[in-house]
């Protein structure tokens, strides 16, 4: 594997990315055709060129070393997790098309109107609580999830009040979140705003981009009354709805990026976050309804920025690249010791493959089943655990099954161009299940020109947006 | 013709007060000038919106200082220019963040290293345990293993008169993490040979008048193969001359010279310890070097001493962080992390907080604060 490679930008600008230091750099053109022996060049340049091998670049990367994960690790990150979310139902009064309960996948627990049981909830808030040491600074984030959370709202308020009794006997700074379809925001607009809830809610954009989430009791559109709840909390709280609720839409083929961003920022002066349809854990029978659903998100915001949008300034930082820019900056630039002033203790950075959380790392997902899972995006095979008399975490049998993992996914990872700046859940691997097999494919793995195309998208979004360096390296923290 | 003139990432540079430095990581090269247009343009490349490249005129770049000064730079690989024609539009330049912020620079790290998505025990790499006759030594191994794996353990103290040692022994023994055992001359003689295995030798010599004592611990190492270090603490010119005569006698290759400020050598200090601007630049400073000297104190980051009693530092200079009796280890980093005085302790201070070199110099050490300055050196 090459440790240096040129590349250029939109611009015709030349780059030289050196693997191993993190290093990019500004260049000559002519020092690209001094490296690669292509013509004749200023003598200054060929100069240069020997200067910078002496000085280790363009020699063949060494292999990375990949560190190992161990039964203390887990246990550290289980019982020190900074947030717990509640699947607090597993029923939505909305029959969205593309539901990823719903008929386009498989490898979820059954959904039968079952709702969470509250002293499962209890115990696992009571086993966090009692690991964690008491302060105001960690907070600890409790997270509502569905189906449609609110149509369990009694659970919600029982957590809440269970909360503040653990709270009193063990201070410990807690924030709650909701991902909501809104349809039953109007019941508990008044308690979310008490107890200072952050709400996602879901909206697809305009009526017609909205048109895939039918309620469920009559198969229309929820649009307008979940426009109608939104409206009428902008309206009554209008600080509170500024800091504390954020938008989140699915893109698919009846709505676009442009189309969203200009429905959310125009009504609410927001800017939305947006998903693709998840394209993993497909069942086969409906693959191909899925496929027509589907809309890539890189593509749909490419042809937002052809046109000349008032609105692409205020939006650009939701785009794709503005997100591989913030991966380049934190992960494969020399600024990585900032997010990671550990790295700078070692002379050689022991890296696990890929970037899967450790379970816990981010949060434990509690599911009405009563099962523990490392969060609400991997399918329910991988549970870390249980609910039954108390919290059961088989922290060994986590380990073995992780290292397996690992054991086999690092053997790929060695031979990508982006093995030491991965973003890839492991766990979202389509085919993690034969990664001991001979045929197992990681659908990320990126070769040299995968890299090469990656800079060039991330350096020519800089040259348009250059303040967007200090934004990201000052400000932007990697949760 | 327009050029895209730039400073290589590779390359540390500082303004204050008029005076520019720049600092080659990848060979040590060195530029220094007094000139203003020098300044102004490095202060140019600074300013956030030109992200690390700024437009000069031909005319600009062949007059006055600016010409000597550039072609410096290129001589030296630690710029160049590039002709605005190449290319459709501005290009950008990724620098490293320590050449645009001075200040404020541990909030910054803090800010993105100590989130709470990343557990706070990963910044703990070394345990002290200062042993004692006071010790519990049952308590204390309780305390070791809720420790996370692969610490480093340091066992400092008078092992001859801790109680139920053999306790401590067993678990180190069991353990897979890297130990050390600090001990003086004298001690290290005593130890009980049952002990000696499985554990590398950080040992101080202060005795430079017990020849007899040395050449015995040397003998014994050499027969048992033990990996060791010798620590030769020095508070004197003459003592660090016997030291390094004691050094080229036995032929000792691992080994270092340890100053020690006793409130009345403060001469020696100035003359042989105090860094000058020479000794600075003369040492090979890395872009990662850089980075730590901004972010943490090398000497103390990842490291909490428990005493006898149980009590917690960050380093023994400072504030106690908690007890073992009382709280968790991540209590206790939680507490440096949050208010602590070591981990952090940067040359962010005067005068070092407004000197040329103030990221090329190494974190302060334990010898600023006995001596009560925030600098030991000529520069300012």
């Amino acid at each position: 594997m090459a440790k240096s490679i040129f590349h250029t930008s939109e611009n015709q600008n030349t780059y030289l990315y050196d693997i191993r230091s993190r290093l990019s750099m500004l260049v000559h053109p002519d020092l690209k055709i001094a490296a690669e022996e292509t013509g004749e060049v200023d003598s200054y340049y060929r100069g240069k060129y020997g200067y910078l091998k002496n000085c280790g670049f363009f020699k063949e990367g060494e292999s990375v070393k990949f560190g190992e994960i161990t039964e203390s690790m887990i246990r550290d990150s289980l019982i020190h997790t900074p947030q717990i979310t509640f699947e607090t139902t597993d029923f939505c009064n909305l029959n969205c098309t593309y539901c990823s309960f719903g008929e386009l996948y498989e490898g979820f627990d059954e959904r039968n109107h079952k709702n969470i049981d509250i002293d499962f909830a209890k115990k696992l808030l009571r086993f966090v609580f009692n690991n964690r040491p008491e302060s105001k600074k960690q907070k600890l984030l409790i997270g509502f999830y569905g189906g449609e959370p609110l149509f369990n709202g009694k659970f919600i308020l029982q957590i809440v009040d269970f909360v503040d009794q653990l709270k009193k006997e063990k201070y410990i700074e807690v924030e709650y979140n909701i991902t909501t379809n809104a349809l039953l925001l109007h019941k508990y607009m008044d308690f979310f705003v008490k107890n200072r809830f952050r709400i996602l809610i879901s909206l697809d954009g305009n009526r017609k981009n909205h048109s895939y989430r039918s309620v469920r009791k009559d198969g229309n559109n929820s649009f307008d009354r979940v426009i109608e709840n939104v409206d009428r909390m902008q309206y009554l709280y209008p600080v509170y709805f500024e800091k504390y609720v954020r938008f989140n839409a699915v893109l698919h083929d009846r709505n676009s990026v442009k189309e969203i961003q200009e429905f959310v920022y125009e009504r609410y002066h927001k800017v939305s976050r947006i998903a693709p349809l998840v394209m993993v854990d497909l069942n086969k029978k409906n693959e191909v309804v899925a496929q027509k659903m589907y809309r890539n998100k890189l593509e749909s915001e490419i042809d937002f920025q052809k046109e000349e949008s008032e609105l692409l300034p205020t939006v650009h930082e939701e785009f794709s690249v503005f997100k591989e820019l913030i991966d380049f900056l934190k992960y494969y630039s020399l600024n990585y010791y900032v997010s990671n002033i550990t790295s700078l203790l070692y002379e050689t950075e022991k890296i696990l493959p890929t970037s899967t959380c450790l379970p816990g790392q981010k949060k434990i997902l509690l599911t009405t089943h009563g099962k523990l899972l490392p969060c609400e995006r991997v399918n329910y095979k991988y549970t870390i655990g249980e609910i039954r008399e108390d919290v059961v975490l088989n922290i060994p049998e986590i380990t073995v099954r992780y290292k397996h993992y690992y054991h086999h996914v690092q053997k790929i990872c060695q031979h990508c161009f982006l093995n030491r700046f991965c973003n890839n859940c492991m766990l979202q691997l389509k085919m993690l299940d034969q990664v001991d097999k001979k045929d197992f494919v990681c659908e990320h793995f990126c070769n040299d020109k995968g890299l090469m195309y990656k800079l060039y998208r991330v350096l020519s979004f800089l040259e348009k947006y250059p303040l967007d360096f200090f934004k990201i390296v000052e400000n932007h923290v990697i949760l | 013709m327009d050029y895209w003139f730039t400073i290589e990432p590779y390359v540390y540079f500082n303004v204050v007060n008029g005076k520019s430095l720049l600092y080659n990581t990848l060979d040590g090269a060195v530029i220094e000038s007094d000139s203003i247009e020098v300044a102004l343009l490095l202060q140019k490349i600074r300013i956030k919106e030109n992200c690390g490249v700024v437009k000069l005129s031909n005319e600009c770049s062949q007059k006055g200082d600016l010409k000597e000064f550039i072609s410096e730079v290129r001589k030296k690989y630690m710029g160049d220019l590039i002709a605005v024609n190449l290319s459709k539009w501005k290009p950008v330049q990724v620098m490293p963040i320590f050449n645009y912020i001075s200040n404020n620079t541990v909030e910054l790290y803090k800010k993105h290293s100590i989130t709470p998505y990343k557990n706070i025990l990963n910044n703990l790499t070394d345990i002290y345990i200062h042993l004692n006759k006071n010790v519990d030594i049952e308590y204390l191994v309780l305390f070791l293993q809720s420790l996370p794996e692969n610490l480093i353990i340091n066992i400092i103290g008078n092992f001859d008169s801790v109680p139920k040692l053999d306790f401590l022994w067993d678990f180190l023994n069991a353990s897979s993490a890297p130990k050390n055992i600090i001990c003086s001359l004298e001690e290290f003689v005593l130890l009980n040979p049952v002990y000696k295995r499985n554990f590398y030798y950080r040992i101080l010599v202060d005795n430079f008048v017990d020849v007899k004592l040395f050449n015995t611990s040397v003998l014994y190492l050499s027969q048992q193969l033990l990996s060791f270090e010798y620590i030769f603490n020095v508070t004197s010119i003459e003592e660090c001359n016997k030291a390094e005569e004691i050094i080229s006698q036995y032929g000792i290759q691992n080994c270092c010279i340890n100053p020690i400020y006793t409130g009345e050598n403060i001469l020696f200090f100035e003359k042989y310890v105090y860094l000058s601007k020479e000794d600075i630049l003369s040492t090979k400073i890395s872009v990662k070097d850089i980075f730590s000297n901004q972010s943490i104190n090398v000497y103390d980051f990842g490291k909490i001493h428990i005493m006898p009693n149980g009590d917690a530092y960050a380093n023994v200079n400072h504030p106690i962080l908690g007890n073992i009796y009382r709280d968790s280890i991540y209590e206790i980093v939680q507490k440096e992390l949050d208010e602590g005085k070591s981990w952090f302790r940067i040359r962010n201070e005067a005068p070092c907080h407004n000197c040329l070199y103030q990221w090329l110099c190494p974190s302060p050490s334990d010898c600023e604060i006995q001596i009560g300055r925030s600098n030991l050196c000529f520069i300012k």
